[in-house]
């Protein structure tokens, strides 16, 4: 019985009602997804189908080679059946699915950030349902690893330079830049550290992994996370309908929300809410940003403890590779080793499109990951509250501020310097 | 006449100028001076977050800074007791600020705070206890505004 308790984390009943609720909330919006996304596809078939007919009618009438009447005739049975889902018929319009589902791009992910915001700051949660709701946050990242088999070897070396590059500069550079920036402006250490990390890196993550190491005051943190948070949600609410505006591509959304996006938790949310292309992009650089954590640490630790005569011996008892090993962002081997697997094809094949063909055990892993995302979207828009972003101030703010704006804009140039073709993941 | 007194402290300035306050009072009525001060775990919350690495440090290390706040909080107030003459009695407690000044000023015959006199955005960033605890203590409350 004993060594069956130490299977379990002390007091992991309380996270039962919070877990049940975020699964709930997953399932209601995942279905409501799938509702309105059958009646946009009627709408587009009822519009395509008398097209393919008079197509189809064009190409008998003119003896046409059978395989071109053939594919005709199966998009028609497509549109066909896209109608009988429905039980339409040609002429129905469906057009509020197309005007909720489309152009105002309420997905899932819609659901669960803006109902779980409003939930969380309208309704209230229960107290019963915070620490279940705390923990449902991290379920995401099963389903980054299981997002692996998106990826090819060969598809990461073709966006891999450009990536690394983009990752360099607004990563390394946001944190080097506020680092130096906040030191020169007498700034305390403690609160120009975590701001550094925080707004180069990956937000929150970064600040719990950097406090410790320049020993931040517990109002900094309060203030640091504070602005995180505000400024991730409302690029997070914000950044989806700027794409559209500017026309980005998915790859070139993908790339923008992961450079610039101040919380991880926001800018992944961001980006499957853009779609899977903006999602395949974002979770590649942000790979490669959440690597970047250690070496961050390591670079705080050189900057505020070593440099500094009064705390370099402290500072020098530090063992630098244990403190790499405890950052070291350890889920991240999963999604690489799914990745390897794919690149020789072991989960399925890529289709001639770059999509997973369906049947093999990619394209399951590819539905299950979806509901990870989904109940890590729950916890995270029940998790966000105004009261926490409401302590956002200070010089925290300023900082918050300037980087967000800087990055906003700064990314969205080079995103659309570097162009559509550089950034796209490619399946195969 | 007041017997027990509760001031909330939280060592910034406004609180300790609530303190001052606090021991003219108790000496005057020869009352015990309680000095609650919260230990807020908002923090910790944090440690969940998605990508978080070294989560046992940073419970370890926001534990230890609470812990260094209570101890000065206490400790100053113990040496202003001792220095006034007035009887204190320290107490710190864990949880929402809020909830637990309301319940320990449960059974006392005064609670008194400090606030910060706070405008536009600060106004609306703050939790502002001023303006939150009377509705919800249920003994008489004093305000010492900075």
């Amino acid at each position: 019985m004993a060594k069956l308790n130490s299977l379990f984390v002390p007091g992991w009943p309380r996270i039962i009602p919070g877990i049940l609720a975020c699964i709930l909330f997953a399932f209601c919006s995942m279905n409501l997804d799938a509702f309105l996304k059958t009646y946009h596809n009627a709408n587009v078939a009822t519009q395509k189908i008398p097209e393919l007919q008079a197509s189809l009618d064009s190409l008998r009438a003119r003896n046409a080679i059978p395989q071109d009447i053939g594919k005709i005739e199966t998009s028609l049975a497509a549109q066909q059946k896209a109608l009988d889902k429905v039980h339409g018929k040609p002429g129905d319009r469906y057009q509020w699915a197309t005007l909720i589902y489309e152009d105002i791009h309420l997905t899932y992910v819609a659901f669960l950030l803006i109902g779980g915001i409003l939930i969380r700051n309208l309704i209230g949660l229960h107290k019963v349902l915070l620490p279940g709701v705390a923990v449902a946050r991290p379920i995401i990242k099963p389903g980054i690893i299981l997002l692996g088999v998106h990826y090819t070897l060969r598809s990461i070396i073709e966006v891999g330079a450009t990536a690394i590059i983009l990752t360099l500069i607004f990563i390394l550079g946001t944190t080097l830049a506020v680092m130096i920036i906040s030191k020169r402006r007498g700034i305390e250490d403690g609160l120009g550290g975590i701001m550094g990390a925080g707004t180069g890196v990956c937000g929150v993550s970064a600040i719990i992994a950097t406090a410790p190491v320049v020993k931040s005051k517990p109002t900094d943190m309060a203030y640091a996370i504070g602005t995180i948070l505000l400024f991730g949600t409302l690029m997070l609410l914000m950044f989806p309908y700027m794409g559209k505006a500017f026309g980005l591509s998915q790859g070139q959304f993908g790339a923008w929300a992961a450079i610039a996006i101040l919380n991880t938790a926001q800018l992944i949310a961001a980006a499957e809410w853009y779609g899977p292309g903006a999602r395949d992009m974002a979770v590649l650089i942000n790979t490669a940003r959440i690597l970047f954590v250690p070496i961050i640490v390591l670079v705080t630790l050189w900057y505020y403890v070593l440099r500094n005569p009064e705390e370099a011996a402290a500072g020098a008892k530090i063992n630098k590779w244990a403190l790499m090993k405890d950052k070291f962002p350890v889920f991240i081997l999963g999604w690489f080793a799914l990745m390897v697997l794919q690149t020789f094809g072991i989960f399925g094949a890529f289709d001639e499109s770059g999509q997973l063909v369906a049947g093999t055990p990619a394209a399951a892993m590819d539905t299950v990951f979806t509901w990870f995302f989904a109940v890590g979207f729950a916890g995270i828009g029940l998790s966000i509250s105004i009261a926490d972003m409401r302590r956002a101030g200070g010089q925290a703010f300023k900082i918050g501020f300037t980087v967000a704006v800087a990055k906003t804009v700064l990314g969205l140039i080079a995103v659309l310097l570097i162009g559509k073709s550089m950034l796209e993941v490619h399946g195969g | 006449m007041f017997r027990t007194i509760v001031v909330a402290l939280d060592g910034e300035g406004h609180t300790v100028r609530a303190l001052t306050h606090a021991i003219d009072l108790a000496r005057r009525d020869q009352a015990t001076l309680v000095g609650l001060h919260v230990v807020d775990p908002y923090l910790k919350q944090f440690h969940n977050e998605i990508y978080a690495v070294g989560r046992q440090e940073y419970l370890d290390y926001v534990d230890r800074c609470l812990e260094t706040i209570a101890d000065g909080t206490i400790r100053d107030f113990q040496e202003v007791c001792r220095k006034e003459d007035v009887r204190g009695e320290p107490r710190v407690r864990h949880g929402d600020p809020i909830e637990e000044i309301v319940a320990a000023s449960d059974g006392a015959d005064l609670l008194v705070i400090g606030g910060k006199r706070l405008q536009g955005f600060s106004r609306w960033r703050s939790r502002n206890l001023p303006e939150k605890l009377p509705a919800l203590v249920k003994v008489p409350l004093l305000i010492i505004r900075q």
